[in-house]
């Protein structure tokens, strides 16, 4: 009985999301999932919730086998999914958008009397009667998330996914949570609870399974396993929970190269200081969406101006032009939406930057092609025509040919092959070696031990909630120690 | 006062504000209103209505269509050729009608089913349906049984004249439609594709039926016109889809999809139909006429675009709640 | 490898139409392929490829760019144009030809600003802009337009050599000229591809798209306004709104030849060659004596089937 995968496998294009996941989860159970960034629990999410279609395996609800071609099918059967990336509709009323995938009907018509109840009695539930009647657009993130899991509960669930929603909550919301789930598992739902807050794992789930790379690892009562050892399970190696007592001093002295008083975070609403050091590598970790694209975005002046030092002058950045006079330069992991252009060929995809835009002659576009290892036929080539890699590869050369002083980059080598996944990471180095500086976020931690530990000077900045929660250099980057701080214990927000 | 801040804050408001202000303007010069003005308002300007009703169903979910002029044309010259070759208007207006709502369905085909852009699709189309019109009754002229002019200039009860009775079939229907579940599905569906076809809703099916509802009110326009004017011409429509786009805009209804209403569709038409009617009888010269009308229009929709900026917005809604507080 | 590519050569479906075109005509009418019938497809065909170089120019700048007003700007044109009268001849139509292209590029200017700024889609603000065009021009002209066209500018029907008259001819070299100096080599056309490819990634290069997509719309307003003055040229006198249905074969035409609507790429030529099958069709139907309207209908399925094969939306499910 309950819900049971078997050897469920899901890849996008060449990328391998999930590989051979099994569970088996009992009625009534609420089952954790824990496992780091790309891990494939989300992947997971989606495939049951009908969101994403699998490649292979197979998935049984109450002994029966199903496989659901879409959202709605998935709704039918009670499996409901809620997402961090919300589903609601701005443009809507709370009530309407907890009702929308069940409106009442009084004979074919919308029930509106009856819509309205139905929203209320979930929303007294949860202590949220007083949204009736606001448009979400009007609501702040957090309740967005609580009428998101409002919407779950009309469904009358019998599967329910929960993922990551309770990560932007304050604690009376994650109590109202927990109340909730447990009322769940007695009327003997499954829960699947994805969350990064260990603490929350501990009050709400029996079971957890422990995700890396798209596989599971294996599955533990939750009372057995103590943090560090769920922790280590999911890194791989032992480790010991961070508690954020050894936040590091600056030991390696650097010379200050760009001072960036106010950083602000928008999505959180927080601002964070950082200085970049000549020939310095950061790399910025965290788990997803905890603040670190706004950090190198407001680097770059894309969220609005921003005033830096650079080499002790004071300079006001407010667009990406201005960032490109003065020396920096900005690799997105996100290819399709921010790197290449599509429609045109390698010569004119490398040269932009500095022809276009700094007005300076480049160098013959074959050479900069085999400086940095691409493999093409010609340069009048159309960019789609070669592997993700080696586009990722024409994208870098762009920038890097333009020789700039502060590199940024969000996950650059997102999807990409090891060869050319190390070959990026030479030239970053080489780049920092030269006295310029390289802040660079990675999903991946192993990434960040590897490309900081190819300069003298760097550092791994751990971002969590909006702020940044360690600072690590020299030996005390690790994995383990970066994983820990990305969840650190007892950080759940009071209000 | 929260009533007030509603329907002061309502996408609708504006263009109502706009039609009620233009409406005394024009009583001002033409010495008052009478019943016989608004009779003949409606008999001219109830197509224009009716186009832009249709349109703002596309534009609510995130589309559009600029073929309906074409389509209007369309009906006008189908019904003139069918009533020419001794049908009679009746059975012709319904053939035409018929016609009409195919050529929505086909629209909607294109763009629900094989997922083409909508303006380009209805740009296509526009050209297509306008040569067919063309092709039908490649010059103006014929004439329609004046039992059909009779029957437009009729009032059922005495006191609701046909013209308006047609808008409020439309009207029916749609609200038939949106107070069924399917009305809080569109809206859903206009703010965000992927997000309403994570809720489930058939992302397919609504465009289908918005063009087809579409094409349906282009029928209406139609008959509308072709009662009115009680001739054909096959370009009578080319000027509608553009016009009730932008009656659409001025009413509030965003072309981002998901906001406004087709209410906002329809006073926005009559304001610019009051417009015209203001234009016509302040005695400027027609050189002027159109110059004016363009530009009015061009300031309609660049005003609205832009107060409809979130920003703008929240501060007008802001000032309201502190006058009232 | 260079077969290959020949093959993928974007302009061979309009350069195959264009030949089984002309065994077409030449089969459906005798005299198609006669000097002055050529000569005559030439002249129309230049001014039409005119018009197609400003859409290209707006349909390659991307974010569902069109440009709805071409027709009414050369409708201006040829209406004004001919009005310029300075001293001699040859100096009015010295004073004609910037005088045409900067009152194009105003318009343009204003509906760049309009979907850049305002941000009122391309399709609405074009077509209004081109109402207001319309009215402009009845407006100055009071209804009445001008008729003398001085012989000056009528020259550019003259024959140069065989079938070619001297209009071709300036368009011809115009068109190379643009292409490759303006569109492929400038610093400008290239930032317009990059910026009508990907607005995110052209923004995060520096690339000021914005200001890029506005000139797009200024550079189009000026060729279609000096198109009006070739038009009112080649047909000798002007008549309101003469110029309307440009609009719609420019997109036509720029579509059959090989530039995407979804913008970043394109080409000039295209937009010619993509003309020249537009003006083959209008020819050999008219020569069928085919009605307007057929004629318009064909040009529409054309655009439909075009759009179905190419420009379709993926789907939404991964």
């Amino acid at each position: 009985m309950g819900l049971v995968f078997r050897d469920l496998s899901k890849h996008y294009g060449a990328v391998v999301a999930i590989k051979k996941a099994s569970m088996e989860i009992k009625q009534g159970e609420v089952r954790a999932i824990l496992g780091g960034n790309g891990s494939g629990k989300s992947t997971l999410a989606k495939i049951i919730g009908g969101l994403v279609g699998r490649n292979s395996g197979e998935i049984l609800i109450d002994g029966e086998p199903v496989d659901f071609k879409s959202p709605k099918d998935a709704k039918a059967n009670h499996v409901i999914m809620t997402s961090q990336e919300l589903s609601l509709f701005t443009n809507l009323t709370v009530e309407e958008n907890i009702c929308i995938c069940n409106v009442p009907k009084k004979g074919i018509f919308t029930d509106r009397k009856k819509l309205k109840e139905e929203a209320r009695k979930v929303l007294e539930k949860m202590n949220l009667d007083s949204l009736m009647g606001t448009k979400v657009s009007e609501l702040p993130t957090n309740q967005q998330y609580m009428v998101e899991l409002a919407k779950a509960l009309v469904q009358h669930p019998k599967i329910l996914i929960i993922d990551e929603i309770t990560s932007a909550l304050y604690r009376e919301e994650v109590e109202i949570v927990d109340r909730i789930i447990t009322e769940l598992k007695a009327q003997g739902c499954i829960v699947l609870f994805i969350s990064h807050r260990m603490v929350e794992l501990y009050a709400m789930c029996d079971t957890v399974t422990i995700m890396r790379n798209g596989e599971t690892l294996g599955t533990y009562p939750m009372a057995e396993k103590t943090e560090d050892e769920l922790l280590s399970l999911m890194v791989g190696t032992k480790i010991e929970s961070y508690h954020g007592e050894n936040k590091k001093t600056e030991a390696i002295k650097r010379d200050i190269f760009i001072r960036a008083p106010h950083i602000s975070i928008p999505t959180y609403g927080t601002e964070e200081t950082l200085e970049i050091g000549k020939g310095e590598i950061i790399g910025i970790a965290g788990l997803q969406g905890h603040g670190q694209k706004d950090l190198v975005n407001a680097l770059y002046g894309r969220n609005g101006e921003i005033d830096l030092e650079i080499d002790g002058k004071p300079v006001t950045i407010k667009n990406a032009k201005q960032a490109v006079r003065h020396g920096f330069a900005f690799i997105s992991g996100d290819r399709e939406k921010d790197g290449t252009f599509r429609e045109r060929n390698l010569a004119e995809n490398l040269t932009a930057v500095q022809q276009l835009v700094k007005h300076e002659k480049t160098e013959n576009p074959d050479d900069i092609l085999k400086n940095f290892n691409v493999r093409y036929d010609n340069a009048k080539q159309i960019i789609t025509e070669l592997s993700g890699g080696n586009q990722q590869k024409v994208v870098v050369g762009r920038w890097l040919s333009s020789n700039p002083r502060l590199l940024l980059a969000d996950d650059p080598t997102k999807g990409i092959d090891v060869k050319a996944r190390t070959d990026l990471h030479q030239m970053f180095a080489k780049l920092a070696k030269e006295g310029n500086a390289v802040v660079m976020i990675s999903s991946d931690d192993d990434e960040l031990v590897s490309i900081t530990s190819m300069v003298n000077v760097s550092r791994v900045i751990v971002m969590y909630e909006g702020r940044i929660s360690a600072v690590l250099e020299g030996d005390a980057i690790n994995r383990e120690n970066i994983s820990a701080a990305s969840m650190p214990v007892n950080a759940v927000p009071e209000k | 006062m929260t009533k007030v801040k509603k329907i002061v804050t309502w996408s609708a408001f504006p263009s109502l504000l706009l039609f009620i202000v233009f409406l005394g303007v024009n009583a001002a010069i033409t010495g008052g209103l009478s019943t016989s003005f608004f009779y003949s308002f409606f008999a001219t300007n109830s197509a224009a209505i009716c186009v832009a009703i249709g349109v703002t169903a596309t534009i609510l979910v995130a589309g559009t269509d600029i073929s309906l002029g074409s389509i209007v044309s369309l009906v006008n010259v189908v019904i003139v050729t069918l009533c020419e070759k001794g049908y009679t208007v009746w059975s012709a207006a319904l053939i035409a009608l018929a016609c009409a709502i195919l050529c929505g369905m086909f629209n909607g085909f294109v763009i629900g089913v094989l997922r083409v852009n909508p303006l380009l699709t209805t740009f296509a189309t526009s050209t297509a349906f306008a040569g067919i019109a063309l092709w039908i009754l490649p010059n103006p002229g014929g004439s329609i049984d004046f039992i059909f002019s009779d029957w437009y200039s009729s009032r059922l009860l005495g006191i609701i004249p046909t013209p308006v009775l047609l808008i409020l079939v439309l009207i029916i229907i749609w609200y038939f439609i949106m107070k069924m579940p399917n009305g809080i599905h569109l809206y859903a569906l206009g703010r965000d594709v992927n997000k309403a076809y994570a809720s489930g809703i058939n992302v397919t099916a609504f465009r289908f039926f918005v063009h087809t509802f579409a094409g349906l009110a282009a029928g209406v326009a139609g008959i509308c016109i072709s009662a009115n004017t009680c001739s054909g011409s096959p370009t009578i429509g080319s000027t509608m889809s553009m016009n009730s786009i932008a009656a659409a805009v001025i009413g509030g209804v965003s072309l981002n999809g998901g906001i406004g209403n087709i209410w906002g569709g329809i006073f926005g038409a009559a304001f610019l139909s009051i417009l015209t009617s203001i234009v016509v009888s302040a005695n400027l010269s027609s050189i002027l006429q159109s110059f004016i009308q363009g530009l009015i229009l061009l300031v309609g929709v660049v005003f609205s675009v832009v107060a409809a900026n979130k920003e703008v917005k929240a501060s007008i809604k802001k000032l309201v709640g502190r006058s009232k507080k | 490898m260079s077969k290959v590519k020949k093959i993928n050569n974007p302009y061979l479906p309009a350069i195959i139409g264009v030949i089984l075109l002309l065994i077409l005509g030449q089969f459906a009418t005798s005299g198609f392929l006669s000097m002055n019938n050529i000569s005559s497809i030439l002249m129309t065909t230049s001014i039409l490829t005119m018009a197609s170089i400003g859409q290209a120019a707006v349909i390659i700048s991307g974010d569902s760019g069109l440009d709805m007003s071409i027709g009414a700007i050369m409708s201006m044109t040829a209406l004004f144009g001919p009005m310029i009268v300075l001293g001699s001849g040859v100096t009015s139509l010295i004073a004609m030809v910037p005088a045409t292209i900067l009152m194009g590029a105003v318009v343009g200017l204003l509906n760049g600003i309009g979907v850049q700024i305002l941000k009122v889609v391309p399709l609405v603000m074009t077509l209004i802009m081109s109402n207001v065009v319309n009215g402009f021009s009845i407006l100055v002209t009071k209804g009445q337009p001008s008729v003398s066209v001085i012989p000056e500018l009528q020259a550019i029907s003259h024959t140069l050599i065989g079938p070619l008259r001297i209009l071709p001819a300036i368009v011809i070299v115009l068109l190379i000229l643009l292409e490759v100096l303006f569109l492929r080599k400038s610093r400008y056309g290239r930032s317009l591809f990059l910026a009508g490819n990907n607005v995110n990634a052209a923004n995060l290069c520096g690339i000021n798209s914005k200001g890029v997509i506005i000139l797009a719309y200024v550079f189009a307003g000026a060729i279609a306004g000096l198109a009006g003055l070739m038009l009112v040229g080649y047909a000798g006198t002007a008549q309101m709104d003469m110029a309307s249905e440009y609009t719609m074969l420019s997109v036509a035409a720029v579509v059959i030849g090989g530039t995407k609507l979804t913008g970043g790429k394109g080409t000039f030529i295209g937009g010619a060659l993509g003309s020249l099958v537009l003006i083959l069709i209008t020819t050999i139907l008219q020569a069928l004596n085919m009605a307007a309207g057929l004629r318009s209908l064909i040009q529409g399925i054309i655009l439909i089937a075009i759009l179905i094969a190419n420009s379709r939306a993926p789907k939404l499910r991964q």
